[in-house]
């Protein structure tokens, strides 16, 4: 999976490719307005994250560009504007997703894979982790021993812990992905815990080999036995 | 008062003035002067009959001189010295009359004289003179008056132009300034003044609002860099508790930041009167739509919520009655202790949301000010923006916000009967 980066910002740039890379992604970048215009002419990608302000100019005028060539690759907007108009502007110019800055990378590997999915996916809501058989459509997660009996915030922490596999989440990713953008009022990790506390409890009940490992209390990190 | 009729008050209260002071001034002056022409007349008249006595000395020792003239009376001669003669204004019967006494000497011996006229028709002329004058007088200042002021009117017109143009200024809009011509070089300037400081005001609200964004914007990048980083860090196993814990601290730094600079931002945004869409909305739905949000933070600190709702139709805008009434309820279950009471009444005219707690560590009137923090070991501390942006959306709309503390409870009450003006 090819995703391209563009972003003027050297260390949001760099970190983002070190986090998707944990996944099977490639990526490749584009630090302003014209190079990002090249590479999206020669190149086809599978999902595309893209800054608003640019050197040399607008990504929302690098997206119509290319809308209007028909490219029909994944395009996730990465702003630091966060206002319903701006999102709605995005969205209506052809983008799958709006990310408003500073974002979680765990949230952005979230939905960077839940563009993907829905491009290439080709009929497949299947989604598997070591035993877990993930239907997406139905939003059920299944074991050999039957379906796990899970509350829809339960499934949702599963499924961004899978997506983000192999790499710790933090605890502030979680509760904002959760709780929404409200979460940052509270600042309460305690709902985060309890959650976590369930859904370790229904796994390891449903005789799953599927754990949740907690870092120092910073983050939690899904693994296989 | 107005500056026109100000300026008259001026002049009229002169003119006033100097009419009240002119009547008395203006009758003595002119009745002295009679008076001395009087005298004049009564001098000559003793020239005549010194002349008349002498060359006719026989008269004297004939005539019983006393009745030759009611005007002229001569004593019977005197032996001692003549005294001085002086005059003097005696009133008669029935009209007053100027008299001179004085002496007369003919043939060695010294007649004691009397002579006198009648003042009466001196009194009318003075009369006559002073009436006249004073029409005159008064007739000129009510004419100086009425042409002074239609001159200030027309002289002062373009400063009125200007001033009802000046008025017309808003902050966020481009000045539009049509001034009328005119050749008085202090209306020019302020004309000229007037045009360049609306310019000026608007291009600073332009800079300013333009700052703010920016500024709020262009931070967001590089916590998003920040937090990048810490979720990049946390992946190494060779972090410990302690760093792990620091960088949770970060994380929460970094929340802390985001969140201010995201009011901030919707604070300027709505004093900018950005948000200009306005809606027919429902509270009832949206409130229950935010209450279905924050129903794990509800059931994390144990509260008991009570709700009641009424269908009613509000005029705003949906984004800011959204912030409105998620503040308000985040608010409530922020400050409210574990397994503390909340309650919301939702009806068609108005809002109230409850909450138990202790009452406020600091004055009430203050509550709704910016960077106002409760500060309580049991809660976490807010950024002290929420209530201030609570309130400034309720001044863009004309809803009105109270605060009470009653019977253990803190209870905000929004009424929006009055209906929405947003010009």
């Amino acid at each position: 999976m090819k995703i391209l980066v563009i972003e003027d910002e050297k260390t949001l740039r760099e970190n983002i490719i070190r986090y998707l890379q944990g996944e099977q992604y490639h990526c490749e970048v584009a630090i302003d307005y014209g190079s990002a215009l090249e590479k999206l002419d020669l190149f086809d990608y599978d999902c595309i994250l893209l800054d608003i302000s640019l050197p040399g100019g607008s990504g929302l005028e690098l997206l119509k560009i290319f809308r209007k060539n028909k490219k029909q690759d994944g395009v996730i907007i990465i702003s630091a504007r966060d206002s319903t108009d701006d999102k709605i502007k995005g969205l209506n110019l052809g983008a799958d997703d709006y990310l408003a800055k500073p974002f979680h990378l765990p949230e952005l590997e979230a939905r960077v894979a839940s563009v993907i999915r829905r491009k290439y996916s080709g009929g497949d809501n299947k989604m598997n982790f070591g035993t877990l058989s993930i239907d997406l459509l139905a939003k059920t997660v299944e074991i050999d021993t039957g379906i796990l009996d899970l509350t829809p915030t339960e499934y949702d922490l599963l499924l961004f812990l899978i997506v983000n596999k192999n790499r710790v989440v933090s605890k502030n990713a979680i509760a904002v992905h959760i709780l929404g953008d409200e979460a940052e009022w509270f600042m309460q990790y305690d709902i985060v815990y309890a959650h976590i506390k369930n859904l370790r409890k229904k796994l390891s009940e449903a005789g799953s080999l599927v754990y949740i490992q907690s870092r120092y209390g910073v983050g939690y990190k899904i693994e296989m036995k | 008062m107005n500056l026109l009729k100000r300026i008259i008050r001026v002049h009229l209260l002169y003119a006033s003035l100097v009419l009240i002071f002119a009547i008395p001034v203006f009758y003595f002056v002119t009745r002295a002067l009679c008076i001395q022409d009087v005298d004049e007349a009564l001098n000559e008249r003793k020239k005549e009959l010194n002349v008349q006595l002498k060359s006719n000395t026989g008269i004297v020792s004939q005539l019983p001189w006393h009745d030759l003239n009611n005007n002229i009376l001569i004593y019977s001669p005197v032996i001692q010295p003549p005294g001085k003669a002086y005059f003097e204004t005696v009133n008669g019967k029935d009209e007053p009359f100027r008299v001179l006494h004085t002496y007369l000497q003919v043939d060695d011996r010294i007649y004691p004289v009397v002579l006198r006229i009648s003042l009466i028709g001196i009194e009318d002329l003075i009369q006559g003179i002073v009436i006249t004058e004073m029409l005159l007088l008064f007739l000129i200042l009510v004419g100086l008056l009425w042409i002074n002021r239609r001159q200030s009117l027309r002289v002062w017109k373009p400063f009125y132009q200007a001033l009802a143009q000046l008025q017309k200024f808003k902050l966020d809009k481009k000045p539009d300034l049509d001034f009328m011509d005119t050749d008085i070089r202090e209306f020019k300037d302020l004309q000229q003044a007037g045009a360049l400081l609306t310019e000026r005001a608007y291009q600073t609200y332009l800079q300013q609002k333009e700052f703010t964004e920016n500024a709020a914007h262009e931070m967001q990048t590089p916590l998003a860099s920040m937090r990048a980083i810490l979720e990049i860090m946390i992946q190494h196993e060779s972090l410990g508790s302690e760093l792990s814990r620091q960088v949770q601290e970060l994380q929460d730094i970094i929340s802390r930041v985001s969140r201010l600079n995201k009011g901030l931002l919707l604070l300027a945004k709505i004093e900018n009167n950005q948000f200009d869409e306005i809606r027919q909305l429902h509270p009832a739905s949206i409130i229950q739509n935010i209450r279905e949000r924050l129903q794990m933070q509800l059931n994390a600190k144990n509260l008991i919520l009570s709700e009641h709702y009424e269908d009613g139709i509000l005029p705003g805008n949906p984004v800011l009655l959204d912030i409105l009434f998620s503040n308000l309820l985040t608010n409530a279950i922020q400050y409210t202790p574990e397994s503390g009471q909340v309650i919301m009444n939702v009806s068609a005219g108005y809002i109230e949301i409850k909450n138990t707690g202790e009452p406020l560590s600091f004055p009430e009137e203050k509550l709704f000010q910016r960077f106002q923090k409760g500060y309580s070991v049991n809660f976490p501390v807010g950024n002290g923006l929420g209530l201030a942006i609570i309130w400034q959306i309720c001044k863009t709309f004309n809803y009105k916000i109270s605060y009470q503390y009653q019977s253990s409870f803190h209870q905000f009450t929004l009424e929006f009967s009055s209906p929405v003006d947003m010009e």
